[in-house]
């Protein structure tokens, strides 16, 4: 949350970016969780090719593709949608890439907070930060690859708000 | 717990009676279905299985009300439950947010009912006295409603309110029950009986409901009858079906429909046969919707639900308080509700016309999308081009009928062409905001702002469709009060 990473976006308001390990946190899920498509279109591409006598590599070389693109290019590019800005009243989440997002929680809707991290997430010493609101809409917004502190401090905030509400 | 109660309650003892009446039913729809599978030996050996079944149930039933306990403190309720694990919960009366007694037509002819008694913690109802008299029903609800007035109000804490009925707020009379059952045309009889032929059809031998059998023999004179004359009066007894089936519906449903005031909440009675009493407390009511169809507009007919604040996502938490009522009517009761009667439409501001443009191209692509694939496969594929008319229509009708306005900290979004609906936010109520941009959005430069709302109902989330991308970021920032 240094000056120096508040970037001029899209949006008018002024976001704040994540953590930048957190692209690294983005590229090792996706590598993993490209890993079952990958190993499915393979098979099918096998399988194509032995009992229908299609053409060998069509599947693995999509599966392939897909892959690189989303291991390489996509990452940044979800990374570079995600932004944040906390208000005086309540903070701002933008993400998406097909379909943007930019969420409004108010500070004082705030039910509970969770801030998780997950093994990757250690790995590369940042953190979710969960708002659970009362809504059935919503309920829960995540803001991910906030650094540790950050998420933590940011929690801190949030709490003296919730309570301060309650006095 | 040192305070050992001493006057344990248990449940009425006509529930036993309802429970065997209740099972009965399936012993005389599943006995033709024993038999045909027991074959020739015979009915007598169904009977006696089905009764033995019978017995073993309402001896678990028995069993179950005898270790079945509850106590009424001054401060909270206990229950006391289960046969080998037991389990006793206390409910403090803090902590209850709502009780409601539900009435079945068995329930009423034994003069008990069912206590439902929500915490709002968890999931669902957290305490059910299944059943108890109607006397101790309502003297449970009234010990409770005088500790909460009591603990709100130190003051007047003595003298229960004992049921002083308050005049009610809206009720619907016999003619009003006519005229929303002939609104609410409904073809689901038909889906009953459909139900019904497959059930039985499943248990009697198959040959005895083969339509086959009857018709056979007849088709040809029923081919030759099949004229212009038949399909209409078929038309006009599937109107007739469907006009009945409302009326019977509603008034089943709406009978004695009476909403009234109580200290903390809205008190809904109403039903023929299940007679329902639930009490929609203040606090929790979250908006409210009024709605109306594209007909009942005509003669000014409106419908008052609010989405109220449940302890689960279950669809029960939208209460319909005046199923059918003019502006006038709703006033008291929206006054209640702290809300104000929805503005007249033209009051709306309505969203970006390129909604339209924004459906037709996405129904546009979908539709080509559809016609591309199936037209390998499937020759009957120009048929999907009569589509297109209503796809063409529709998002014309509802750019024309949606639309926002904002009151004094009020939210108002109107929204549908067939059954028009506004829905009445209070802006404190909004939990959240989203604004969504689509692919096709993002092309056009329109936005949703979507509103989260606690509870669910028919309009959760709140969405306004199709905003110029700066108007919807103004609204998220400025209006909706939340940055």
């Amino acid at each position: 949350m240094t000056e120096d990473r508040k970037i001029e976006r899209v949006e008018e308001i002024r976001m704040t970016a994540l953590e930048p390990r957190q692209k690294a946190v983005l590229r090792i899920r996706a590598m993993l969780a490209g890993l079952v498509p990958v190993a499915m279109l393979s098979v099918a591409d096998v399988v194509l090719n032995r009992e229908l006598g299609f053409p060998f590599g069509w599947g693995i070389g999509l599966g392939a593709a897909l892959y690189l693109f989303a291991v390489i290019v996509l990452p940044g590019r979800r990374y570079r949608r995600w932004g944040y800005h906390t208000g005086k009243r309540a903070i701002r989440i933008a993400s998406g890439l097909l379909v943007r997002r930019e969420t409004v929680v108010p500070y004082d809707r705030v039910q509970h907070i969770d801030v998780s991290r997950g093994p990757i997430e250690r790995a590369f010493g940042v953190a979710t930060l969960t708002l659970h609101t009362a809504g059935s809409y919503n309920s829960t917004v995540d803001l991910p690859g906030l650094a540790i502190d950050d998420a933590n401090r940011m929690r801190d905030d949030i709490r003296a708000h919730i309570s301060q509400d309650l006095a | 717990m040192n305070e050992e109660p001493e006057n344990w309650s248990r449940l009425h003892p006509a529930t036993l009676a309802i429970r065997a009446l209740e099972r009965l039913p399936e012993l005389v729809l599943g006995l033709p279905a024993a038999a045909y599978f027991i074959g020739d030996t015979g009915i007598g050996i169904a009977l006696l299985l089905a009764v033995v079944g019978l017995a073993a149930s309402m001896l678990y039933a028995f069993v179950y009300w005898r270790r079945f306990t509850y106590w009424v403190g001054p401060e909270q309720l206990v229950i006391e439950s289960g046969i080998v694990n037991r389990n006793r919960r206390t409910i403090p009366f803090d902590r209850i947010q709502d009780i409601s007694l539900e009435q079945k037509l068995l329930a009423r002819i034994f003069g008990v009912s069912i206590v439902r008694i929500e915490t709002g913690s968890s999931g669902g109802d957290e305490g059910e006295l299944d059943c108890v008299s109607r006397a101790e029903a309502d003297h449970l609800r009234d010990r409770i409603r005088a500790y909460r007035a009591g603990s709100a109000e130190p003051t007047t804490s003595a003298a229960v309110p004992e049921a002083q009925e308050s005049p009610p707020l809206y009720t619907m009379h016999f003619d009003r029950l006519i005229i929303a059952g002939l609104f609410n045309f409904s073809l689901v009889f038909l889906a009953i009986l459909g139900g019904v032929w497959q059930y039985l059809g499943s248990y009697l031998p198959a040959e005895y409901l083969d339509p086959d059998r009857f018709i056979g023999d007849y088709r040809k004179q029923a081919v030759g009858l099949m004229s212009v004359m038949s399909v209409v009066s078929f038309a006009m007894l599937l109107l007739l079906v469907g006009v009945v089936t409302g009326l019977m519906r509603t008034i089943a449903r709406d009978f004695g429909f009476r909403l009234s005031r109580t200290e903390t909440g809205l008190r809904r009675q109403r039903g023929l046969f299940t007679r329902t009493d639930v009490v929609i407390p203040l606090r929790r009511v979250q908006a409210g919707i009024v709605s109306t169809g594209i007909i009942k507009r005509l003669f000014g007919w409106r419908a008052l639900a609010v989405q109220s604040l449940g302890s689960d996502g279950s669809a029960g938490t939208h209460h319909e308080v005046a199923p059918l009522a003019k502006a006038e009517e709703l006033t008291p009761v929206l006054d209640e509700l702290s809300l104000p009667l929805p503005p007249p439409a033209r009051d709306f501001v309505r969203v970006s016309p390129k909604l339209i443009w924004r459906s037709w191209t996405q129904d546009g692509l979908a539709l080509g999308m559809a016609v591309l694939i199936s037209s390998f496969f499937w020759n009957g594929w120009p048929l999907l081009l009569l589509a297109a008319p209503f796809l063409l229509i529709a998002p014309v009708l509802q750019y024309r009928a949606h639309g926002y306005c904002f009151g004094q900290d009020i939210l108002f979004v109107r929204r549908g062409f067939w059954r028009p609906r506004v829905t009445i936010l209070p802006l404190a109520k909004a939990q959240s905001a989203t604004l969504v941009r689509g692919l096709t959005q993002q092309g056009f430069g329109l936005a949703t702002l979507a509103i989260g709302t606690a509870g669910t109902s028919l309009a959760s989330p709140l969405r306004i469709l199709d905003l110029e991308e700066g108007t919807a970021r103004r609204l998220l920032g400025e209006q909706m009060l939340l940055d």
